[in-house]
């Protein structure tokens, strides 16, 4: 599998570039103030080793923490005009979001488990097209890893993941039901968790 | 390792693989092994019963599915189960939080060391995780044999086409039983027990045929309504012997032999057998032998043609019995006049003619046409013959044993209803109660066949060999039939699942480890040609090929 361009983003398809990574997670800046990618999306990061990533959480705010954002829309009639009178906030404030390493390319091949380093600073983070999310999603063991995470709210990413993978399968049902199965699993006791997850992710 | 990896190695075809697996997660060797069903095993498809295979690490096991049951990993699937319509909640937690556990009893092992002497009784069980996965075709020949001139085909092991053989010289060297309720195919499987024996002549029968089934024809609840005997299957090698001509006519066969019984071959023992049928005191019982005492041989007809109350005061004063006894004895006995087949005046010997014919080899069954009905004269014909039979093989025995003549051949005497004569305080005082204590000691076994097992003796039931058990539905009768083996608590799943019809466990001596069958079909002309009978044309083409083999065919000078 090689990894090809997406369709969305600003530039190439991208959406952002990294600007804090570890070996289990990586954040993005995007460079558009909310185009952050939707929670659970599939995104990819780096071109000599690429990681792949769950959209796990999302976060925009001011880019000075010393100047955070004060109210400026009383009187007007519609939240556009407040940033069409300020057009000084799309460089004041930065929408940032974070992934969650499940996999890498090695070669031509997917490795469902982290990378051996961290994404670098400033790599190039894009949306995985359909091919790739549907490549990606055949395994599923990472998903008991990613619901362990202490990032956003991992049912609701992991529903979300599940969603936008089963979309993309030619029997979303059987998608679903494999991943309920490694899930149910591999989480003794947490029948009633899986249970809500898959509700979530099939409603 | 892939499922088809895993199923080759345990010795299936690829079309095999459509069965189940699953891994033994824990267990001992004296509760059997618990096993875990594959994610894409079904529960259904695993039945109580069936044979197994365990693939340990060094050593291959062979076992049975004793029980089944439902077992779940997370309490939730009790308190909140998916419901009816969800179906994707239930696929997900089917086989992985909710999935099938066996218990399988372990009962043969074979190591790499004991493959030329074949599987052993199991004595360890294989390791964790071990594959197990249904007993194959090779594994069932590899465990009870190959069919042969000694090894007959009874039927084949639940969920499977192969043929299961038994080994009929094993077989006879025991008194074995064929038990089940009535209507499970007892007689079907006795009839196939006794077409084996004759078959693989490892024994001569002598049949006590209280329905008249075995020797010319008998009955069907299927379309036929009617199969055929051991005497139309194999006509020259079977003789049947009548008590009631008149029956035996009307249903088409010329007897062999008319067996009458003279008074005078009566012995007290046998009306101490008739106490129950007959319903006669203890007292009674004795008076019986203190008439031999006093009138000699004679005696029964003797005693019979007393009458009026002074002779019997007189006679009960001389033998110093109660006279209301010896008055109740005579009333009970009447009972024997009228038995067409008891004879006052001559002496017969029909035991000799028996004789003659088991002698050479042929197999003697004795039709008890309207008499079969009559308890009493079963039970009275079938002991006194017996009796006087095993009195003759033990002579035989023993001169042999001084070196004075040939062993008797092994002779099988197969007796219905046995729990009306081998009764707890009875049996030790019949002759069968002996033949079943004493085993092969003078060369002569028991069939027992019998839908109430639990009326039998115990000791009689522990000491029989090998079992057929048809459906019970009695839990004394289940009791009593698994009296004595080893794991037989856990059979008794295996016993209650039994359909009703055709299906049998067999266990003990004859067969390595308890199985369940589906007894051989009996009755159709396949199975008829399966047993090597011959129909009238084929016969005489057979007899043509004999003549010419012996004198040379038609080829003259």
């Amino acid at each position: 599998m090689t990894t090809s361009n997406g369709s969305s983003g600003v530039a190439g398809g991208r959406v952002g570039e990294v600007v804090r990574a570890s070996t289990t997670e990586f954040e993005t800046e995007c460079y558009e103030l909310y185009q952050s990618p939707p929670l659970g999306a599939l995104v990819v990061c780096g071109e000599e080793t690429p990681i792949f990533g769950v959209v796990a959480d999302s976060l925009t705010e001011s880019m000075d923490p010393t100047r955070p954002p004060a109210p400026r829309g009383a009187g007007m009639a519609s939240e556009r005009e407040v940033y069409a009178d300020n057009p000084q906030l799309s460089r004041l404030l930065s929408t940032r979001f974070t992934s969650l390493a499940v996999g890498h390319m090695s070669g031509s091949d997917i490795r469902w488990r982290l990378a051996p380093n961290p994404a670098r600073i400033l790599s190039f983070v894009r949306i995985c097209d359909d091919d790739e999310t549907r490549d990606f999603s055949a395994e599923v063991g990472f998903l008991p890893r990613l619901l362990d995470a202490r990032v956003g709210s991992p049912d609701e990413f992991v529903a979300a993941y599940l969603r936008r993978c089963a979309a993309v399968h030619t029997d979303p049902e059987s998608f679903v039901i494999r991943a309920g199965k490694e899930m149910a699993g591999m989480l003794p006791g947490q029948l009633r968790r899986v249970t809500a997850i898959l509700r979530t992710a099939t409603s | 390792m892939t499922r088809a990896d895993e199923f080759e190695s345990l010795g299936h075809d690829e079309g095999s693989q459509s069965g189940w697996s699953g891994s033994v997660v824990g267990g001992s060797l004296s509760e059997g092994l618990e096993v875990r069903l594959s994610e894409d095993s079904s529960v259904e498809d695993v039945k109580v019963g069936i044979l197994v295979t365990v693939q340990g690490r060094s050593r291959r096991f062979f076992g049975q599915v004793t029980d089944v049951n439902l077992s779940a990993s997370d309490r939730a699937v009790g308190e909140a189960p998916p419901g009816p319509s969800d179906s994707l909640l239930t696929s997900v937690v089917s086989g992985t939080v909710a999935y099938g556990m066996l218990r399988v009893e372990p009962r043969l092992s074979l190591g790499t060391d004991e493959g030329l002497e074949g599987p052993q009784p199991a004595k360890t069980v294989p390791p964790h995780f071990s594959l197990v996965a249904p007993a194959s075709e090779s594994d069932i020949e590899l465990i009870f044999g190959k069919e042969s001139q000694r090894r007959f085909w009874i039927g084949s092991p639940l969920d499977m086409e192969t043929k299961l053989c038994l080994d009929m010289g094993e077989l006879v060297k025991r008194s074995n039983g064929v038990f089940g309720k009535s209507g499970t195919g007892k007689t079907f499987l006795t009839r196939l027990l006794l077409a084996g024996i004759l078959q693989s002549g490892e024994a001569t029968n002598l049949v006590f045929d209280m329905q008249s089934e075995y020797g010319w024809q008998g009955y069907s609840e299927g379309s036929s309504g009617q199969v055929k005997g051991l005497k139309q299957l194999f006509p020259s090698k079977v003789a049947v012997f009548s008590l009631d001509e008149d029956s035996s006519r009307r249903r088409g066969l010329t007897p062999d032999y008319l067996v009458r019984i003279g008074y005078e071959e009566i012995e007290p023992a046998d009306i101490a057998i008739l106490r129950g049928a007959l319903d006669l005191s203890p007292q009674g019982a004795e008076a019986a032998y203190s008439l031999h005492s006093h009138y000699g041989r004679k005696w029964l007809a003797t005693f019979m043609a007393l009458s009026g109350s002074e002779a019997f005061n007189e006679l009960a004063d001389r033998l110093n019995i109660n006279q209301g006894a010896l008055s109740a004895l005579h009333r009970r006995l009447t009972r024997l006049e009228r038995f067409g087949f008891m004879d006052k005046s001559a002496v017969h010997d029909s035991v000799n003619h028996i004789l003659s014919y088991l002698d050479r080899g042929i197999h003697v069954v004795l039709e008890f046409g309207r008499y079969g009905r009559e308890l009493a004269a079963y039970i009275l014909v079938a002991n006194l013959l017996t009796r006087r039979i095993y009195d003759r093989y033990a002579a035989s025995k023993e001169k042999a044993l001084a070196g004075e003549g040939a062993e008797p051949a092994p002779l099988v005497i197969t007796i219905e209803e046995a729990h009306k004569f081998l009764t707890p305080g009875v049996a030790d005082q019949t002759i069968f109660g002996t033949i079943a204590r004493e085993m092969r000691k003078y060369n002569v076994t028991l069939l027992v066949v019998d839908q109430r097992p639990s009326g039998i003796d115990e000791e009689v039931m522990s000491q029989l060999g090998t079992k057929f058990a048809c459906l019970l539905d009695n839990d004394r009768d289940v009791d009593a039939v698994l009296t004595g083996v080893s794991g037989g608590r856990k059979l008794r799943h295996v016993l209650a699942s039994l359909d009703s019809r055709q299906q049998a466990l067999v266990f003990g001596h004859a067969v390595p480890m308890p199985v369940e069958i589906r007894t051989r079909d009996y009755g159709t002309p396949e199975s008829y040609k399966q047993l090597g009978y011959l129909d009238e044309g084929e016969r005489k083409e057979q007899v043509e090929r004999d003549a010419a083999d012996l004198f040379g065919g038609n080829s003259g000078p």
